[in-house]
């Protein structure tokens, strides 16, 4: 029952002399139902790239921070030693 | 049965949701349109008046019809975020509105690329095509009103009610080739008794309708999986999955009280 409507793969292109409106509509179609699924799939592999950037950026900060932490206890250590007050300073590195 | 419902208007489980639904669609999405396209173009009888031009038919009424299809979802979204207050209900508003966008502006080119030989023009005011032309733009007024706003609550109830008046237009272009004297011709699955088809040209063309809407499916829960992460930055779910600025606290934290 289901029979190939034309006679040749040439035939088939010319769409019986609509070609260009035929083809014009289907490639058309194609093209923006690409797009959208691109873009889309484009968009959450950079938000996920972001989520990723955010957690490294908090984990320089925080190890940044720990380093700081140990250096101005070594420093306060001597400085206790010398009698001299110690107060905590805290700073975040810029990034 | 509500409260279970009730259960996926939290991001996370919606989200859940997105990710066993996303490969079933895209599956249907794809097998459809591959085989309903090719039946459509190559094997479906030519039309006795149209000739191989009616070929359009199998892009044309799938995108036109789940265009309207879409928007009442959008629009059933919409009621169900300013009623319930659900955030993941705006979230699935603006995840199908582009999409839907997408689908009417499909529908318009290939009429006017199939009203061009059959016609003779490419463009007429006409009732029908005047009425998806406006769905169109509610479309975009709906995308443009949410991003309008910095505060995405605000945004969504604002877009959702635009959302819920503009229905208003889906049964004036249901309707419009009865209502007026159009060139466009009438209904021809969705009559009342028999469809006007013949049945060899009906299977593409019913097999092109389940593709088109798998893939609305398909791109709106990619979309709405964007959003939701998006918006849930900084919750801690979202950290905990895909690792935030939170985890990488927690891990440095961890690092450190690991070392001596």
């Amino acid at each position: 029952m289901i029979t190939f409507q034309f006679e040749s793969l040439n035939d088939f292109f010319n769409m019986g002399g609509y070609a260009f409106f035929v083809w014009a509509s289907f490639i058309c179609t194609f093209l923006c139902m690409a797009g959208v699924l691109i873009q889309s799939l484009v968009m959450g592999k950079k938000i996920k790239q972001g989520v990723q950037k955010e957690k490294a950026r908090a984990e320089r900060i925080m190890a940044a921070r720990a380093q700081r932490k140990l250096k101005q206890q070594a420093k306060s250590n001597t400085q206790v030693l010398n009698n001299i007050d110690n107060s905590e300073v805290f700073d975040e590195p810029k990034t | 049965m509500w409260k279970w419902i009730n259960s996926f208007a939290k991001p996370e489980r919606a989200y859940w949701l997105c990710d066993v639904l996303q490969n079933w669609f895209a599956g249907v999405a794809i097998t459809g349109l591959i085989i309903g396209i090719v039946w459509g173009l190559g094997y479906a009888p030519q039309d006795y008046q149209q000739g191989d031009s009616f070929r359009i038919i199998y892009i044309h009424v799938p995108s036109a019809i789940l265009a309207m299809g879409a928007y009442v979802a959008m629009a059933i979204a919409a009621l169900v975020g300013v009623v319930w207050q659900w955030r993941t209900a705006f979230m699935f508003m603006i995840a199908i509105a582009p999409v839907g966008a997408v689908m009417t502006f499909i529908s318009l080119f290939t009429g006017s690329f199939w009203g061009k030989p059959m016609w003779g023009t490419w463009w007429i005011w006409d009732a029908r095509l005047t009425s998806q032309l406006i769905l169109l733009f509610l479309y975009l007024g709906v995308i443009s009103l949410y991003t309008a706003f910095e505060d995405k609550q605000q945004a969504g109830k604002a877009a959702g009610v635009m959302a819920m008046v503009g229905v208003i237009n889906i049964p004036i272009i249901h309707f419009s080739v009865e209502w007026w004297n159009t060139l466009h011709q009438g209904a021809t699955i969705t009559k009342i008794g028999k469809p006007s088809i013949a049945p060899e040209m009906l299977w593409p063309l019913l097999i092109c309708i389940l593709g088109f809407a798998a893939f609305i499916g398909w791109v709106t829960i990619i979309r709405m999986k964007n959003e939701i992460i998006m918006r849930d930055l900084h919750r801690p779910w979202v950290a905990q999955r895909f690792g935030g600025a939170e985890t990488g606290v927690a891990e440095a934290v961890a690092n450190v009280d690991g070392q001596p």
